[in-house]
């Protein structure tokens, strides 16, 4: 989680100096999805497909922070050459892709592939409440039900799209949704790394023994804008809710000293690794 | 026999072919209007085929033909079937509907015949009833243009002369027509009223040069050409206008003059009898040059000249525009001629000459008698 | 004699038969239906866990497909009408297409989706469409479309044994039942094949044996039937006419390809069934130009359907679409 935090500030703080370009959206404050999550899947044969805020899943996944931000920096050492910059990324059973919605039914395809393969290999689709919005993600929610597909859905339900806040563009409950298709949906306080990783590890057991589809549902916040440029979030709301960064709540569990030596660790690894990167440039 | 034929059904929009999978009666069966006698296939459907009328039946296709919408399938008959009798009928039917499809005339040939303005009835009538195709039209023309050329049905092309007729130019020229065989002075245009309605070698002077237009228009005349040749000014006036009007010019060669490799020549030229011309000398436009003149190799000559006869040049000379040349000249190699200079006879040219010159001779020969004694 | 349907058909069984990893997926797809086209017919009785009938859902079929794909599999989606392929194009272009070009060498997505496009059976506006060249120009996406020249099901299968990348497969629906005209079962036509460094199977068909050329057409797909035909009913009236028909559209035509051009006598037509602007045949035409094939443009004609939708009436459809008598009069035209 130190990590992820870091890594992200770090590229934040790039990207104001005018050393990245394009886009960055950050997962800061939603670490804890990411962690919780990913940690509790099999990361030799689960397959992921995360979306335009992936940077946490990716290092979660990979813990390739030198990867990531070269990437990011669109250099050729970059996990993807620097073709596919933040949001375009791949490595091993690892794919992030920038449509709304869109990997969905990928991941419907993957978990068929593997139900067809008789693995106990599960496929998991990252999306946030936005996502909502998208039609395609219902044709796969009916047709991953259908087929009892073992696949789980993970909303990361941040409270805003872009701008836009959820209650301004989606109608109803949206952890409702999927239960009408046949979805069991668990709704978890994403951010506490403890629930989140307890209940992923229950509910992934679950999809990997039973072969059906579920949907993990993360109420969770981000503190940085969405991109860039484009918050017009309150200061006492982001305020608010940062009292319960998911960093401190860990803190607050583990004790001040260990987390510190941790934070003092990843701080200083995601530090070298960007030092590299700008000596490397000149 | 009164007779109705009985075809595949309507197979719907996506088929238009079937097979014939069953039939449900045999040939002379009484059949029953409405009554289903047999089914085709469709690759969707099976469709069966019912009688329109009380009848006896004739079936002229078997199970498992391929068959298409429209295409007869059975003969239904008032009275009892001869069967020889059927088959003649619907020979009979095939025949009268091949001979209507039977094509004629090709395409490419009623392309072509169009093209060499044939008409179609004069080809189909040339093919005595066979198919008129490219090769038909071919041997047609082929034909035509070899039968109507030994009856002497051959194109040549009748030129107008323009002027000449007091100094002699227009006799020298039709002269020289004459003795070509695919070029025919047909008449002579002078302004001098006193020959109109006068011969020439047998070619009618026929009044002034405004007449030409009415020839041209009626289609007596192909080309034209200048046969005057003192006043140059008014041959290059008359050649301008004349081309400007789109009349043709024509050249006049003489048989007897020897052009050598590569000589170039423009339009309206009069080259008379034993003219030589060397090996890639160019000639403009419009010039009238006498018998027995020599241009060697690589002259230029440009246009509107007269040459009187034996003018001899060498190689690589220049002439320009409208000069003119008396009789029996010699000039050296590499020398011009600037425009609108006059060269009189018997001049030997060492140097060139500027525009406008005129080079006279002076003569230092006496004519005295010479008495017998 | 086989018929363009019966050739896929036949291929679609080979292919199942031959490669484990197959599945096909689409909607109406299963026996006894067997496909609205009948593409399908008799699989799912043979390979019942490999063929799959899906919902109404074009895009996640196409998605599902490449989540296959990228797991190995060699899926092939069956989009009912080709009209339809605009409700998966975002899942085309944004990630099935991308994912073998953005995400490194290592990822390939196989995904071949099959689709009829195509008027001349009175579906009308929504069902009779040729839209395929919404896919041309994009990357990492092949268009093939078999002639009746072409054997659709060898098509179908090279696609399968030789491509790692995004496949639209662009059958034509009025030719279905049409038999192919394979050698030797021409008639009197004559059919030569030529395979470009592409792998574009290009197959020239000549209506003499001899054939000096009047007029060349260049065109694909439905249009083979009608040229075909008119091919054969120019024999009689002695116009020379070479077909060429390439295999796959989508990629820009080679000069190996246009060579056979050169000697002819009398013009060239480029004739497509979608509406014409900013389609393939202005490509085609493009190339013919750029490579220096035609200098005088008097002699080139680009044909298509006009610029409308597809009326469902069979007089107005035939008006609207592209068809034998257009070419006809367009060769009559540059003959005279």
């Amino acid at each position: 989680m130190c990590v992820i935090r870091h890594t992200e500030e770090s590229l934040l703080e790039l990207f104001s100096k005018g050393l990245l370009r394009g886009t960055v959206h950050t997962c800061i404050g939603q670490e804890a999805c990411a962690v919780g999550v990913i940690s509790a899947l099999d990361k030799k044969k689960d397959i992921l497909f995360s979306n335009h805020r992936g940077h946490g899943h990716y290092l979660t996944y990979s813990d390739d922070v030198h990867g990531l931000i070269a990437e990011i920096m669109g250099r050729e050492e970059g996990v993807c050459g620097g073709v596919g910059g933040s949001q375009h990324i791949h490595k091993n059973n690892y794919y992030s892709n920038g449509i709304q919605g869109a990997g969905v039914p990928i991941v419907a395809g993957i978990a068929l592939a593997e139900k067809m393969n008789n693995s106990d290999a599960i496929s998991v689709a990252f999306i946030g409440d936005g996502t909502f919005g998208e039609g395609v993600i219902y044709e796969t929610f009916n047709i991953s039900a259908l087929w009892k597909l073992p696949m789980l859905v993970v909303v990361e339900h941040n409270q805003y799209a872009q701008s836009t806040p959820s209650y301004d563009q989606h109608a109803g409950v949206l952890h409702e949704r999927a239960k009408v298709f046949g979805y069991e949906v668990s709704v978890v306080d994403g951010m506490d790394l403890e629930e989140v990783y307890l209940t992923a590890k229950r509910v992934i057991d679950n999809v990997r023994k039973e072969k059906i589809p579920h949907m993990l549902f993360l109420n969770t916040y981000r503190f940085a804008p969405h991109s860039k440029g484009d918050d017009f979030r309150s200061k006492q709301e982001i305020d608010r809710n940062k009292k319960r960064d998911p960093l401190s709540l860990v803190r607050d569990k583990i004790g001040k000293e260990i987390f510190d030596n941790i934070n003092e660790d990843a701080l200083s690894r995601v530090n070298d690794v960007v030092a590299k990167l700008m000596g490397a440039k000149h | 026999m009164n007779i109705d034929l009985i075809r595949v059904p309507y197979l719907g929009v996506n088929d238009d072919s079937c097979e014939m999978v069953n039939w449900y009666v045999e040939n002379n069966d009484g059949v029953e209007e409405g009554q289903v006698i047999g089914t085709v296939e469709t690759t969707k459907a099976a469709i069966d085929v019912n009688s329109n009328k009380d009848g006896y039946i004739y079936l002229c296709v078997e199970e498992g033909a391929e068959l298409k919408e429209n295409d007869i399938i059975a003969v239904l008959s008032e009275s009892m079937i001869d069967e020889s009798e059927i088959k003649k009928i619907l020979d009979d039917m095939e025949k009268s509907n091949k001979n209507e499809e039977e094509i004629k005339v090709t395409k490419k040939a009623e392309l072509l015949a169009k093209k060499n303005n044939i008409n179609l009835k004069e080809l189909t009538a040339f093919a005595k009833g066979n198919k008129v195709n490219e090769k038909t039209v071919i041997t047609f023309l082929e034909r035509k243009n070899s039968a109507d050329f030994s009856r002497g049905f051959c194109d040549v092309e009748r030129i107008a002369i323009i002027g000449g007729v007091a100094g002699g130019g227009a006799l020298i020229v039709i002269d020289s027509i004459l003795h070509c065989n695919n070029q025919q002075a047909v008449v002579i245009f002078d302004q001098n009223e006193a020959y109109h309605g006068k011969s020439i070698l047998g070619v009618p002077v026929a009044g002034n040069i405004e007449m030409l237009d009415e020839y041209l228009e009626e289609g007596k005349v192909d080309s034209v050409v200048i046969a005057f040749n003192k006043n140059l000014q008014e041959r290059a006036k008359v050649y301008q206008e004349l081309t400007d009007k789109g009349v043709k010019f024509t050249n006049v060669i003489d048989v007897s003059s020897n052009l050598r490799s590569k000589v170039v020549i423009g339009k309206g030229n009069v080259i008379l009898g034993d003219v030589y011309i060397g090996a890639c000398s160019r000639i403009g436009n419009n010039n009238f040059i006498s018998s027995n003149v020599c241009l060697e190799h690589g002259n230029i000559l440009e246009s509107h000249c007269a040459f009187g006869p034996g003018v001899i040049t060498s190689g690589n000379v220049k002439i320009n525009d409208k000069v003119r040349f008396g009789t029996g000249i010699f000039i050296e190699p590499n020398v011009e001629i600037g425009k609108d200079s006059i060269i009189s006879s018997g001049a030997i040219l060492r140097e060139s000459v500027e525009a406008g010159t005129v080079v006279r001779v002076s003569y230092n020969q006496e004519y005295s008698s010479r008495k017998q004694k | 004699m086989k018929t363009y349907l019966a050739s896929l058909n036949n291929a679609m069984h080979e292919i199942m038969d031959s490669f484990e990893n197959v599945v096909v997926i689409g909607e109406d797809i299963r026996d006894p239906y067997g496909g609205a086209f009948k593409v399908t017919k008799g699989l799912s009785k043979k390979y019942p866990n490999r063929v799959l009938n899906t919902p109404i859902s074009e895009s996640s079929i196409v998605g599902i497909g490449t989540g296959l794909a990228l797991q190995g599999y060699r899926p092939i989606v069956e989009i009912m009408f080709g009209d339809f392929i605009t409700l998966a194009v975002d899942q085309v272009l944004n990630s099935a297409a991308k994912f073998g070009l953005m995400y490194g060498d290592n990822v390939n997505v196989p995904l071949i989706i099959r689709t009829p496009m195509g008027g001349g059976r009175g579906y009308g506006p929504t069902h009779s469409q040729s839209i395929e060249k919404m896919f041309f120009g994009m990357p990492g996406v092949k268009v093939i479309s078999p002639s009746l020249a072409h054997e659709p099901g060898g098509l179908l299968k090279d696609s399968i044994i030789n491509e790692d990348q995004v496949i639209i497969f662009v059958e034509y629906k009025n030719i279905y039942n049409n038999k192919l005209m394979l050698e030797g079962d021409g008639g009197s036509l004559h059919r030569y094949e030529v395979v470009d460094d592409k792998d574009n199977k290009v197959i020239y068909v000549d209506n003499f044996l001899e054939c000096k050329p009047d007029i060349i057409i260049i065109t694909y797909g439905g249009l083979s039937a009608d040229v075909l035909r008119i091919m054969s009913d120019l024999v009689e009236e002695e116009i020379n006419v070479r077909a060429i028909f390439p295999s796959t559209i989508s990629e820009m035509i080679t000069p190996d390809t246009l060579m056979p051009l050169v000697p002819v006598e009398h013009g060239i037509i480029v004739a497509e069934t979608g509406a014409g602007n900013y389609g393939w045949g202005a490509e085609v035409m493009a190339s013919l130009f750029e490579q220096g094939f035609v200098k005088d443009n008097s002699k080139v004609r680009r044909l298509s359907s006009q610029e409308n939708i597809i009326p469902a009436s069979q007089a107005m459809e035939k008006e609207v679409l592209l068809g034998y008598e257009d070419i006809m009069s367009t060769i009559m035209e540059l003959m005279s």
